[in-house]
């Protein structure tokens, strides 16, 4: 069954197409991957698909609904998380509040219910710190979690952002390099967690990774993108044996590297 | 007819000064990237100087001016050591409090120097009216857009062909870019800051025999140019110009309608200008970024 | 609320419920309810300014619109003071949103500069519509505020009044700081984008931060009217403006309590400066300034500082200790 469908997805900056009659399907349940040589319209499909770029053409339809055009608050609330390239945590709340802020389109307390504190709205409050410490526990982050976010390593801060994201109740989890800048420990502890998410909490995954031992060990289906365009998609074997795909990276060394 | 002729001239060289103003506006956006609440206090600052120059030191009207140039570009300096250079990089609201908190402080200054009342200040035409035909021009009022004409070119003639112009623009447009091929980024925002302190003061000595020179005038006069600069279109130099003139068109009709109410009219134009047209005339693209 | 908080807020409240006791009977309890205005109004800006991160200036305007709607209800209508009340809230809210939907939109710089605009045309209105404002001469003989038929003519008892709504608005505050939108305001303040992908309705956040401040403004104003008996234009300057900005920035832009510490402290400043009186405004900007480069989250900041030093040093000795312990 399909979570995202993308149809004739195109985006012009200044006349300049960067991303150009674009189709993507993922399947419910997947880890897909999305990748590309640089500049290929990777991270500007992404803000697409989540809202913060308006396509000039195309539709996206998460679980049937449309949500091309719309805020990135309304993507969200259909159940649309994502974590950013450059990592933006909010720097003036603890690491607990990043979290505990996600919660925010999931929860209904009014003002009204806020400046009173009633039953309800006190409920909810401790559900929200509930849920935030779970998702801290996921990440393996519950022991930080009356720091500043920037007092967290590298790595951790790219977990605490997928924490965040992971709080918002996803169907669908963007991530944008999450590997980016992580040893090979780290990394290795991420793709757990990517399987994790994926396998145990069910949450489809779009994986945007330029480590090919990442994405090609993460994933079940990858779609690869050049000049913004889907160039190939299929398994990683497919895509790996695929010759456009090799052309394209040609030079650059990252399938080789990867085999 | 005539009156028409008259309100048109008045309205130009009004606007003439919020265009001057506006400049520094602009530039300080475009190099630095605050939005300088004190500019205002330069045009204050720069009245005051010409009154002591001027008329207690007697000093005749071009050396008035180049003392004023030179006194205000060294208050820019000061400005941008206390209000900028010690904040860089902290987040943008910062720079609306500390330019805010230096403009009291400029102000009241001011007035420890020279007093909480008044002066009136009319060099260099007193009161003498200009007769062009039957209609009555106030000379003064020539020589203000006049002098934003030169004053224009001279900015233009800066930025597009001198050296320091160039790297000035280079700065502006990426300041990463333009640190890693050696411009001295720091540098290029001082001297900004001296040259919007100088503007501002320029605009001062013009518009000291039009208006009195008081601790009041200057944040009246920033705050049109500030609308000048949204009308016009943020960080754009011709929309500086553009916007200036335009708002003193409006601002001098709507005072031969109802005095009373002509800042009224400033501040309806600001609006509807941010309703239909946030961008302003000459306005950049913004730009999407994630 | 933690142990730490609730001796905080009991000890400040016990403060100020002593404090007209403690000060001459004129001019002393007139500055301590001009502070507790003060405070109300800072506590406004707080919610714009601290939590959300939107530097306006319309604050002074809201005061002023909610002063003019208790003086013209309750002189001209003959509303009673709660009436007013309510009007000057309904009045500010509503101001707010007109103000806050369009310029909300715009950058965060935009918006600074257009409620300038907004406060100064405010301004002028009072002083040319003259028949509904009085122009420059302003409203007078403003009754003064009564709940039924206790009337509270005197200024400890309007103290008092004023002391009712701080409290109330600093509780709110504090609750609302630690809820889901007080939590989405600050994301807002941190990051606009990332909260808005993070699923915060950002204009909504926003528009709801500039109605509450207005608000705040609004109750301001209506104490102030009932309090002074009079409104004029002169009240509502820029420079109220200047002053409850300092206010906030001085007492600590995310703490409650440095606010309204530093609605006190800036009222009192003035009289312990009065020897400088000439030089007050000047020192004023210069210490604003001084407060913004060296101490960035105010004095309630740097006093959190502090106390988090001094527990790095004690807690060393207090291992010693334990282990010579034995006595």
């Amino acid at each position: 069954m399909t979570l995202l469908q993308v149809t004739g997805l195109t985006k012009l900056f200044g006349g300049v197409a960067a991303v150009t009659d674009l189709e993507l399907l993922v399947e419910k349940g997947e880890i897909h991957g999305l990748i590309g040589p640089n500049g290929s319209g990777k991270t500007t499909t992404l803000n697409l698909i989540s809202g913060l770029y308006t396509p000039d053409k195309g539709e996206i339809l998460l679980d049937g609904a449309p949500i091309a055009r719309r805020r990135p608050s309304y993507c969200t609330r259909m159940g649309l998380a994502r974590t950013f390239q450059n990592i933006r945590l909010f720097p003036r709340l603890s690491v607990l509040d990043n979290v505990a802020m996600a919660r925010h389109s999931r929860t209904r307390a009014n003002l009204l219910e806020i400046f009173l504190g009633t039953p309800a709205q006190r409920r909810e409050e401790l559900a929200i710190r509930a849920a935030a410490e779970a998702a801290l526990e996921l990440v393996g982050l519950s022991q930080r979690a009356a720091d500043r976010p920037t007092d967290l390593p590298y790595g951790a801060q790219r977990r605490l952002e997928i924490a965040r994201a992971m709080a918002t109740q996803p169907k669908l989890l963007l991530l944008d390099e999450p590997a980016a800048g992580m040893n090979p420990t780290e990394k290795r502890e991420l793709l757990g967690l990517i399987q994790r998410i994926n396998g145990e909490l069910g949450v489809t995954v779009v994986l945007i990774e330029h480590d090919m031992n990442v994405v090609m060990s993460a994933c079940h289906q990858i779609t690869v993108l050049n000049f913004g365009a889907r160039i190939a998609s299929g398994t990683p074997a497919e895509v790996r044996r695929d010759k456009a795909v090799i052309e394209a990276y040609l030079g650059r060394g990252h399938l080789s590297a990867a085999n | 007819m005539q009156f028409g002729l008259q309100l048109l001239v008045a309205g130009l060289a009004m606007g003439a000064i919020y265009a001057l103003v506006a400049l520094g506006f602009v530039l300080l956006v475009n190099a630095v990237n605050i939005i300088n609440f004190a500019q205002g206090e330069f045009v204050m600052v720069g009245a005051f100087l010409a009154y002591t120059f001027g008329v207690v030191l007697h000093w005749p009207y071009w050396a008035t001016v180049i003392a004023v140039v030179a006194v205000a570009a060294l208050v820019g300096i000061v400005f941008e050591r206390m209000a900028y250079y010690p904040l860089r990089g902290r987040e943008p609201s910062t720079f609306l409090v500390s330019t805010l908190a230096v403009s009291v402080f400029l102000r009241n200054v001011a007035q420890q120097i020279w007093g909480p009342m008044p002066f009136a200040y009319t060099e260099p035409f007193g009161q003498n009216v200009l007769k062009l035909g039957p209609v009555p021009i106030v000379p003064q009022h020539l020589l203000i857009i006049a002098a934003l004409a030169v004053l224009v070119g001279l900015l233009y003639g800066f930025l597009f062909r001198t050296r320091l112009g160039t790297m000035m623009r280079a700065a502006s447009q990426d300041r990463v870019a333009a640190q890693v091929i050696g411009i001295r980024v720091n540098r290029i925002g001082v001297i900004t800051f001296m040259i919007a302190a100088a503007s501002g003061a320029v605009a001062g000595v013009l518009v000291a025999p039009v208006f009195f020179v008081s601790t009041e005038m200057g944040f009246g006069v920033g705050l049109k140019a500030f609308i000048a600069t949204i009308i016009g279109g943020w960080g754009s130099v011709p929309g500086a110009i553009a916007g200036g003139l335009l708002l003193g068109i409006v601002e001098v009709a709507a005072s031969a309608y109802n005095s009373g109410f002509k800042d009224l009219f400033a501040f309806g134009l600001l609006i509807l200008f941010l309703i239909v047209l946030p961008r302003g005339i000459f306005g950049e693209k913004i730009a999407e970024k994630a | 609320m933690d142990r730490r908080s609730i001796l905080g807020f009991s000890g400040a409240l016990l403060v100020l419920l002593v404090l007209p006791a403690l000060v001459s009977a004129g001019y002393g309890i007139q500055l301590l309810n001009m502070a507790l205005i003060f405070s109300i109004l800072a506590l406004g800006f707080f919610v714009l300014f601290g939590l959300t991160g939107i530097f306006a200036v319309s604050q002074v305007a809201f005061w002023g619109l909610g002063g003019y709607a208790h003086a013209i209800l309750t002189t001209r209508y003959h509303w009673p003071f709660l009436g007013g009340l309510l009007g000057a809230m309904a009045v500010t809210a509503v101001a707010g949103l007109l103000l806050g939907l369009p310029t909300l939109k715009l950058r965060n710089q935009y918006l600074t500069m257009a409620t300038i605009g907004f406060a100064e045309a405010v301004r002028i209105s009072a002083n040319n519509f003259d028949k509904l404002t009085g122009g420059p001469n302003g409203i007078g003989r403003i009754p003064a505020p009564a709940l039924g038929s206790l009337v509270l003519n005197t200024p400890v008892s309007k103290y008092y009044l004023s002391l009712v709504f701080v409290v109330l608005i600093v509780g709110g505050l504090w609750r609302l700081q630690r809820s889901r939108l007080g939590r989405a305001m600050q994301a807002v303040r941190d990051d606009e984008l990332a909260a808005e992908a993070m699923g915060v309705h950002v204009t909504r956040i926003k528009v709801l931060a500039f109605v509450l401040s207005a608000v705040a403004g609004g109750i301001a104003g209506s104490l102030y009217a009932g309090l002074s008996s009079f409104v004029s234009p002169d009240a509502f300057t820029l420079a109220v403006a200047v002053q409850v900005t300092a206010m906030v920035m001085i007492g600590g832009r995310s703490a409650i309590g440095g606010v309204v510490a530093g609605a006190f402290l800036l009222t009192y400043l003035p009289e312990w400066l009065r020897d400088f009186k000439d030089w007050y405004m000047a020192i004023y900007g210069l210490g604003l300034l001084v407060i913004l480069i060296f101490l960035p989250e105010g004095l309630a900041g740097g006093a959190r500082r502090l106390a988090d030093r001094l527990k790095r040093v004690k807690r060393p000795v207090e291992n010693v200790a334990l282990g010579g312990g034995g006595q």
